[in-house]
């Protein structure tokens, strides 16, 4: 696997461990809040229903304490206003609204929230006539116009002969639920066939549910208390956070791997650059001198130090490389004794200039060979006879252009090459060589020294074989023409 | 020397007779504006008579009578009825005076009257007219708010728990007014001086259906407990109150009465009133 996708893989394995882990948590915290929320909402609804049911008591309690006064009997049967009145002034509070007394006709007697409103009919009211009929009734009526929770109960006399009505009743309004939800995050909302009420602007409640309530169906139609949450802001507020705690984990891991990418792209992109130099350079599509100038560009190149290090050195080691290929390069191409060129390194370079010739260019070539030679080192020895080779070779090199390529063909024989000239030019560079060395004196070896020499030139479709044949024939007329002098081709 | 021991003498001798004296008077009207009309002319007796008079609102007629038998208050503002039977109950109570007003047309006089009123809007214009409609007495106890009332009715041959639809006892005459104003009942019986404060306070809204004989006013009486000689004490210092006297305007100011002061009558002046108590009661438990 790639370094760059195992850094990305594991980075994104991490990445993706922690994003899970926070995933995990967060669900966690938002599962443990939910309970909570749920828990609490529950408690705030129990809460609601008891505060509900405590009300309902109240009215009954209320009736009941009227019911068994003496003189709420007397004020009842002796149509006494003043006196009922000032009874159910006495009881009227925020949980109880209204206090009728109602005659057995279902005439108003007394009103203790109106001192002056009574003597009205409400026989034909749903509560009264169950009132009369079944004792009581605890339920939902319009009582003055306004509905109402309602307990009416019979009044009677020494517990035996009915005498009237109590009516107890608490006005369903905005004032009611509030005070039903008050310090709780619920809210109640009321519906009937007359009116619908709510705590609350929202038009549908969260998690609604019905307060329980044993009401007997009245003239009301479809009245129910529902409670319910005003919004689930809170439960909401916490769904947000994870999914923006989700999304923002997600984003940043989308961030982190983007980031991620390109880092390393950028940084191995400069270790890939080194690496593939090496690469190359091991599949011979490039040189150590081509190496050394890459590597050199990179050295160059705004780049990390690490990078730059690496560069460095590998640009040291390849000098070294390079330096010791021109080493063995030049100690495989050259001949021991004289320095020159040897036999192979003329070959390659006879080849090269016959592939040069192809594109118009010339040259010619020069055998030369040392007269006598045998008789040299037979005479004065080996020694000598190296001395004598030695110091015609730096002669001859002395003597010849900077282009042109002089070696020891073998023995004491020797190759020169001359680019970029004519036969007559070939013969006064052979001419001026046998000249030098005709002339020169040796320090070791007392006698004169010639060479023979042959010139040939390049031909077109010459082959090394063919053009060094010829100066080998034009070599062998010098020789048996007496030697010390230059002959050329046909 | 021997004038400064007797005077100083005289002064500790009045000052250790000066009594206190209880004088209670039962719920005409709210109790607030009771006392603040009573309350000049507790000062006045006291001033006048050196004696201190405390002044105490009962809840209802009820208990001023219970009062007065078991000797817990000296002085009583009663009403006719109530002075009546209890003048019959308890032979020892003794009377004062009797109560003076303005009357309407400019006289003062011991006497006032009771009306049967029905709301104009009612279209009744005679007794007979308001059958089967909701009636309201003030109190059993009253004597312009049910007693002449009821002899009125008597007069008419009407039954008045079963010629209305309903009759109601609302206690003050007062309340009578605002009832019907209120519309809860078309008829009521009140005193002539609540319907001239009703005249004032509402304008011309209501009907006189019917009128009663003249009712002796309010007498004020002493129980057991005071002597004969400081009953008629405390009498003449009623009955010498001045007409602009400040206890005669806080009855003008806090209760609408013109009031005029007090005028000692003979006790017979009050037995017109026992005609009113052989009027059968028609009253039935329903």
């Amino acid at each position: 696997m790639k370094l760059y996708n195992k850094i990305l893989f594991l980075t994104i394995m991490q990445l993706a461990a922690i994003l899970l882990f926070g995933i995990y948590q967060i669900q966690s915290l938002y599962l443990t809040q939910k309970t909570a929320f749920d828990q609490k909402s529950l408690i705030q609804s129990e809460m609601i229903q008891k505060r509900f049911e405590e009300k309902l008591e109240s009215l009954q309690k209320t009736a009941q304490i009227l019911i068994n006064s003496q003189e709420v009997i007397t004020g009842i049967i002796s149509n006494d206003t003043d006196m009922l009145y000032n009874w159910s002034k006495l009881f009227l509070s925020s949980s109880i609204d209204k206090i009728h007394f109602i005659d057995l006709d279902g005439t108003i007697i007394s009103r203790g929230e109106l001192e002056f409103r009574f003597a009205d009919d409400v026989s034909k009211r749903f509560y009264v006539q169950q009132a009369l009929q079944n004792d009581t009734f605890l339920g939902i009526d319009l009582v003055d116009g306004e509905e109402c929770l309602v307990y009416a109960k019979r009044v009677k006399q020494y517990g035996q002969k009915p005498i009237g009505i109590i009516s107890i009743a608490l006005i369903i309004d905005d004032a009611l639920l509030a005070s039903m939800v008050q310090g709780t995050t619920m809210s109640i909302a009321y519906h009937s066939e007359h009116q619908t009420l709510s705590t609350t602007k929202e038009q549908k409640l969260t998690n609604a549910s019905s307060l329980h309530v044993m009401l007997q169906a009245g003239s009301i139609k479809e009245a129910s208390f529902n409670i319910g949450l005003t919004s689930a802001e809170e439960l909401s507020a916490l769904k947000e956070a994870r999914t923006n705690f989700f999304v923002g984990i997600g984003f940043a891991l989308i961030i982190l791997v983007l980031a991620l990418h390109f880092t390393l792209l950028k940084h191995l992109r400069e270790y890939k650059a080194l690496a593939q130099v090496l690469i190359d350079f091991y599949e011979d599509r490039l040189d150590i001198k081509e190496v050394i100038a890459t590597i050199k560009q990179v050295t160059k190149e705004r780049t990390t130090p690490e990078v730059k290090k690496i560069a460095e050195a590998l640009f040291n080691m390849s000098q070294k490389v390079a330096d010791t290929q021109n080493a063995l390069e030049l100690l495989s191409s050259t001949d021991q004794l004289t320095n020159l060129s040897n036999r192979r390194k003329l070959e390659e370079c006879l080849e090269q200039k016959l592939k040069e010739s192809e594109r118009g260019s010339f040259f010619s070539i020069v055998m030369i060979d040392i007269d006598r030679f045998k008789t040299i080192n037979d005479t004065y020895g080996h020694e000598i006879g190296d001395h004598v080779l030695i110091h015609t070779a730096r002669l001859m090199r002395e003597s010849i252009r900077t282009s042109d390529i002089l070696g020891r063909w073998g023995g004491e024989e020797f190759l020169l090459i001359l680019p970029q000239t004519s036969l007559e030019g070939a013969l006064v560079m052979a001419e001026q060589m046998r000249s030098t060395i005709h002339h020169f004196t040796f320090e070791h070896y007392p006698q004169r020294v010639t060479m023979s020499l042959g010139v040939s030139i390049h031909h077109v479709g010459d082959t090394p074989n063919s053009i060094l044949r010829r100066a080998d024939n034009a070599l062998y007329r010098a020789k048996n023409s007496g030697r010390n002098r230059v002959e050329h081709e046909d | 020397m021997l004038l400064r021991f007797f005077l100083f003498s005289f002064l500790l001798f009045t000052t250790l007779s000066a009594k206190e004296y209880t004088f209670a008077t039962y719920p005409s009207n709210t109790p607030a504006k009771i006392i603040q009309a009573l309350t000049p002319l507790m000062e006045y007796l006291s001033a006048q008579s050196g004696d201190t008079f405390k002044l105490i609102v009962t809840k209802d007629y009820e208990e001023l009578t219970r009062r007065i038998e078991e000797k817990s208050v000296d002085f009583a503002w009663v009403n006719t009825k109530n002075f009546v039977l209890l003048k019959e109950k308890i032979p020892s109570l003794r009377y004062l005076v009797t109560y003076l007003e303005h009357s309407k047309s400019g006289k003062i006089t011991p006497y006032y009257q009771s009306f049967i009123v029905a709301r104009k809007d009612a279209n009744i214009t005679s007794l007979e007219g308001a059958q089967g409609k909701h009636f309201a007495f003030t109190d059993k106890e009253s004597t312009s708010g049910y007693a002449y009332p009821m002899m009125i009715f008597e007069e008419h041959h009407i039954n008045p728990y079963t010629f209305f639809q309903k009759v109601f006892f609302l206690k003050k005459h007062d309340k009578v007014v605002e009832a019907l104003m209120s519309h809860s009942i078309e008829v009521g019986a009140i005193s002539d001086g609540t319907y001239y404060t009703a005249l004032e306070k509402y304008g011309d809204r209501l009907t006189i259906l019917a009128t009663s004989e003249p009712i002796p006013l309010d007498a004020i009486v002493a129980s057991a407990n005071v002597s004969l000689k400081e009953s008629q004490r405390i009498a003449h210092i009623l009955e010498n109150i001045p007409l602009d006297a400040p206890s005669n305007k806080a009855f003008e100011e806090h209760l609408g009465w013109a009031s005029a002061g007090f005028v000692k009558k003979d006790e017979h002046f009050y037995e017109t009133f026992k005609r009113t108590l052989k009027v059968p009661l028609y009253e039935t438990l329903q």
